[in-house]
């Protein structure tokens, strides 16, 4: 039993988007579809600032499921495809979903993908080492289950070239996670939604 | 958290938008049919990353039934290179790209039309072959060009050697603040810094000039936070506000091309404050060297120049031992009058105020003497560039050489904590040469006869080019001039992976391998980062693609020449790794081999730190102040001079008052990744930056389909708001293939010219892309 969770370092983010197709491999997303995206806190398109030169502010904010303790999607999913398991990530029983989506409207954070069409890979065949999903259900991060498992860290954080994200266990107060949450006051996004995310960012 | 619930709609359904983008063929279409009946086990192989960024990172690649399905960072022995970045991981799609190119082919409509069909690899073999060995024995073997861009794992130099022909494996570009640099330190080919990154944190200042290295380095972005962490204070100088600039502690903005300017003034300052290292000068630079009054060359006594010793009071040749020379004072020879570099350098900077300075780039004089004083009294201070901003301009030469001597007035070279040049790309490390394949004495290549940049300018004996990679789009401004130029040749052969713009010129064309394909098990060697690394085969050759290696041998082979080339990259590897150069002891392909393909050179363990002996690659070994090779231009000492082309000096400005630059991103490195289909999810087209000031002025709206245009070309693309770019230039991100603009290409309008004074540099002249004017309107049905 444990509480994984995250800590983002939005000082040493800097949008490059590498975790960005590092989870796109990893988890076989298919084209035209992000688990995990990077938002631009600025003006708006992609990468650019808010502010007229030369006061401007520009950030990111690298956002996938934040694994809620208090899941709004897992309390709306009429037929229990989306659960907490006892590690604490957020997960989707594919077998079960019936492509409802009331887990993507309840959402306030918008991080779940649908299969509208039969996935498109490019390249051609499957990648990485989730299973491909079909058409017609939600999907989105699953802390890489399959290497979280195995005591692995997600491909997000592994391959961050910035070292801007740490993997731990929010319920060992030793662990790098807790640490930081502790000493840099690790933020949850919408927190007055009171949904308690896992994924805490640092400013 | 400031964003709203909106803000997560808006960009998800962005995202959800591209799904329409997915209607591309399934790629396994084009696989052959033997990859689909390969060994069903899965297997992993380990490779490194070339192409361009020059981070080498190295890879752990799964394959599973004959297809690449995963690229993982290797384990590296030193774990903080164990990297990757967007770039890498997105190879796992673009090994398998549409674009590629299947089979050779064979030009059928006018040249530069882009018509071709299919043919066999014996029938292209062939074809150039022959032409070459007639244009050979017609014209000699000058009249054959090779040229290889960054990024090709095995430029075919062999095969240019043995042809006589000319070849240079650098060509204008990145070059500009490297050949001033290399007057001063004698930095090597780029410049690279003298101290590698990983030092950084013992910096207290670290001053970034026109170098957005979290986009072109981000795999060294650890250090930089782990510098800043540490308490270095890091200052971005750069035009617009960059990646870079929103994490540095302070930002200067100043006018775009007027950075030795800049320096100059900081150069002013040291001096005016006392702030220069006099112990560390007279030792270890040509301070105390004496400028003759007559003919401005430095003073000698039959070869030797002369200082003036204090302890004997007489002029001794400068490395006469147990001197103390005089770094200042006025002397005569002969009737002649006589005066140190130092004292010199002084009067030369004279006049260079931060008030004088403040009017040209821009920048508050306050702000100038504090950085001045930063820079030069809080410790050591890293002064580092990079590629792409600042090097691309016409007097680019001066800057790098200004650079140089700020660093060592203020002792900041070959000191831990210091350091000039070039930051990106991790550079500097311990290191071995590689030297090529040893060929018979008879075989000599032509020498070049001018840089590669002039061949589309000025009459010379290049009858055919061979052309490895996207040179002809990539390496030369001024696309229409390229495109005249090679209507006029014989024979143009493009060796590629991909339908890029140079394979648009081709009469022949022949496909390659990515990296992560080959007929043999090792490829190719590469030192980064203090380690060594090879090139494992990952998959077979896709399509009928073969690897440079196998192009060089078959066409030497055509020519009968084949016997004189190795057999296998193996043999040439480990005919390198037979070095004697100590970092490589010990090592061999097969202690690399058992190691996944990484191993750490024989190699103290702290950070490289170059020059620490305080010995440098100058004829003098010491750091030259003063250059005598470019006395005859009047420039012994740099100086500002205006931009040759953007400068509102240029009465051109009138008509066309934008300043334009291609900037490195993150999302490509030079052309490569153009075409990367998961790149595109993010960055589907080039846009034109501008801040909304001047879009305002030309009745442009965010979006708006837009021309740029000077009296040498035109291109069409969307234009972005974009706040940071300072008012007055504009930029379109660097290396966007001419398929993905509305119309034409970036390099339609950019500039050629070569200054005179970059010949006698080691590099040769910088092509000054950025030293480009234009203007800009709404294009016609946008």
């Amino acid at each position: 039993m444990a509480k994984l969770g995250m800590t983002i370092d939005l000082k040493r983010c800097m949008g490059c988007h590498t975790c960005e197709l590092g989870c796109k491999m990893q988890n076989n997303v298919p084209m035209g579809m992000l688990w995990n995206r990077i938002l631009t806190d600025g003006g708006e398109d992609v990468d650019t600032a808010r502010g007229e030169f030369p006061n401007l502010h520009k950030s990111w904010l690298p956002l996938a499921c934040l694994h809620c303790e208090n899941a709004p999607c897992v309390k709306v999913c009429p037929v229990g495809a989306t659960f907490r398991d006892k590690d604490g990530r957020v997960l989707i029983d594919y077998a079960r979903c019936i492509g409802c989506r009331y887990c993507m409207a309840s959402c306030p954070y918008n991080v779940r993908v649908f299969n509208w069409q039969k996935p498109v890979r490019e390249p051609g065949h499957s990648y990485g080492d989730a299973a491909p999903r079909p058409k017609g259900v939600m999907e989105k991060c699953t802390l890489c289950v399959e290497r979280t498992s195995k005591g692995q860290e997600p491909r997000c954080v592994e391959v961050c070239p910035a070292k801007a994200r740490k993997f731990g266990d929010l319920d060992d107060p030793n662990s790098e996670v807790s640490k930081a949450v502790r000493e840099r006051g690790g933020e949850q996004l919408l927190a007055e939604k009171g949904t308690k995310p896992q994924i805490y960012y640092l400013r | 958290m400031g964003l709203s619930r909106r803000t997560f709609i808006k960009t998800g359904l962005a995202g959800a938008a591209l799904g329409a983008c997915g209607a591309l063929p399934p790629v396994s279409k084009w696989l052959r049919q033997t990859d689909a009946a390969a060994d069903p086990q899965e297997k992993v192989a380990y490779t490194y990353h070339p192409p361009n960024c020059g981070g080498r990172c190295s890879f752990k690649c799964t394959v599973k039934d004959g297809k690449l399905v995963k690229i993982e960072p290797n384990e590296w022995p030193d774990k903080r290179h164990s990297l990757i970045c967007l770039r890498g991981l997105s190879e796992l799609e673009r090994v398998y790209s549409p674009d590629r190119i299947k089979t050779p082919l064979k030009r059928v409509g006018e040249r530069g039309e882009g018509k071709f069909v299919p043919i066999s690899w014996d029938e292209a073999l062939t074809t150039v072959a022959n032409k070459l060995k007639e244009l050979k024995d017609k014209h000699g073997g000058k009249s054959i060009y090779l040229k290889a861009s960054s990024g090709v794992e095995h430029p075919m130099f062999s095969l240019a050697t043995m042809l006589g022909a000319q070849f240079t494996n650098h060509a204008g570009i990145d070059i500009g603040l490297s050949g001033g640099l290399h007057q001063v330190t004698g930095a090597g080919l780029f410049g690279p810094m003298n101290n590698e990154v990983t030092d950084w944190v013992n910096a207290k200042t670290i001053l970034l000039l026109g170098n957005n290295f979290l986009e072109t380095s981000m795999t060294d972005a650890q250090f930089f936070y782990d510098a800043k962490e540490a308490g270095a204070k890091i200052i971005a100088i750069d035009p617009a506000y960059s990646t870079t600039v929103t994490r540095c502690d302070q930002w200067i903005s100043l006018r775009p091309g007027t950075d030795t300017a800049l320096i100059m003034a900081l150069i002013n300052q040291v001096f005016a404050n006392k702030w220069y290292h006099e112990d560390y000068l007279r030792k270890n630079s040509t301070a105390p060297f004496l400028i003759r009054a007559d003919d401005k060359k430095l003073f000698k006594a039959g070869d030797k120049y002369q200082v003036w010793d204090k302890n004997s009071g007489s002029f001794q040749p400068y490395d006469a031992p147990g001197i103390h020379a005089e770094l200042d004072g006025d002397f005569s020879a002969d009737g002649v009058k006589l005066q140190t570099v130092f004292a010199a350098l002084r009067e030369h900077a004279k006049d260079c105020t931060p008030a004088w300075a403040a009017k040209i780039t821009e920048v508050s004089e306050q702000v100038i003497k504090d950085l001045a004083k930063q820079y030069a009294t809080a410790g050591p201070a890293v002064l580092a560039w990079g590629w792409g901003g600042p090097d691309k301009w016409y007097h680019a030469d001066s800057l790098g050489r200004a650079g140089g001597i700020l660093a060592a007035l203020t002792g900041n070279i070959g000191r831990v904590g210091g350091g000039v040049g070039a930051a990106n790309h991790h550079l500097p490390g311990y290191f071995a040469p590689f030297k090529g394949w040893p060929l018979p004495k008879e075989f000599r290549p032509a020498k070049p006869e001018m840089p590669a940049t002039d061949f589309p300018q000025k009459p010379n004996s290049v009858r055919a080019v061979i052309i490895q990679g996207n040179t002809l789009n990539q390496w030369l401004a001024n696309a229409n001039q390229t495109a005249a130029w090679l209507k006029k040749l014989d024979l143009v052969v493009v060796v590629d992976i991909f339908h890029n713009d140079t394979v648009k010129y081709a009469d022949l064309v022949l496909p390659t391998c990515t990296n992560f394909e080959m007929e043999y098990d090792y490829y190719n060697l590469q030192i980064r980062r203090n380690h060594i690394m090879t090139m494992q085969k990952v998959i077979d050759p896709l399509f009928e693609s073969k690897t440079d290696f196998q192009i060089e041998k078959e066409l030497a082979a055509k020519l009968g020449l084949a016997q004189y080339l190795p057999k296998t990259p193996g043999d040439l590897i480990s005919a390198r790794l037979k070095d004697p150069a100590p970092p490589l002891k010990g090592i061999t392909l097969e202690t690399l081999k058992a190691n996944r393909c990484i191993q750490r050179l024989n190699a103290p363990m702290e950070p490289y730190r170059g020059n620490m002996n305080q010995v440098y690659n100058t004829p003098t070994k010491k750091i030259q102040l003063y250059s005598e090779v470019l006395l005859p231009f009047g420039a012994g000492f740099p100086a500002y001079e205006e931009p040759q082309e953007a400068s509102p000096q240029n009465p051109l400005f009138k008509k066309y008052p934008l300043q334009f630059s291609q900037a490195h991103t993150r999302y490509r490195a030079h052309s490569s990744f153009s075409n990367a289909r998961w790149i595109l999810q993010i960055i589907k087209e080039p846009k034109v930056e501008m801040n909304p000031k001047d879009a305002q002025k030309r009745g442009l709206k965010n979006g708006d389909l837009v021309e740029v245009f000077n009296d040498r070309g035109k291109f069409q693309a969307r234009y972005q708001a974009t706040p940071e770019m300072r008012p007055g230039s504009i930029r379109v991100s660097e290396g966007w293939w001419s398929k993905y603009f509305a119309a034409g290409n970036l390099q339609n309008v950019t500039n050629s010219a070569n200054n005179p004074r970059g010949y006698p540099l080691s590099h040769g002249p910088v092509i000054p892309f950025n030293d480009t004017l234009v203007e800009v309107k709404k294009a016609g049905g946008g």
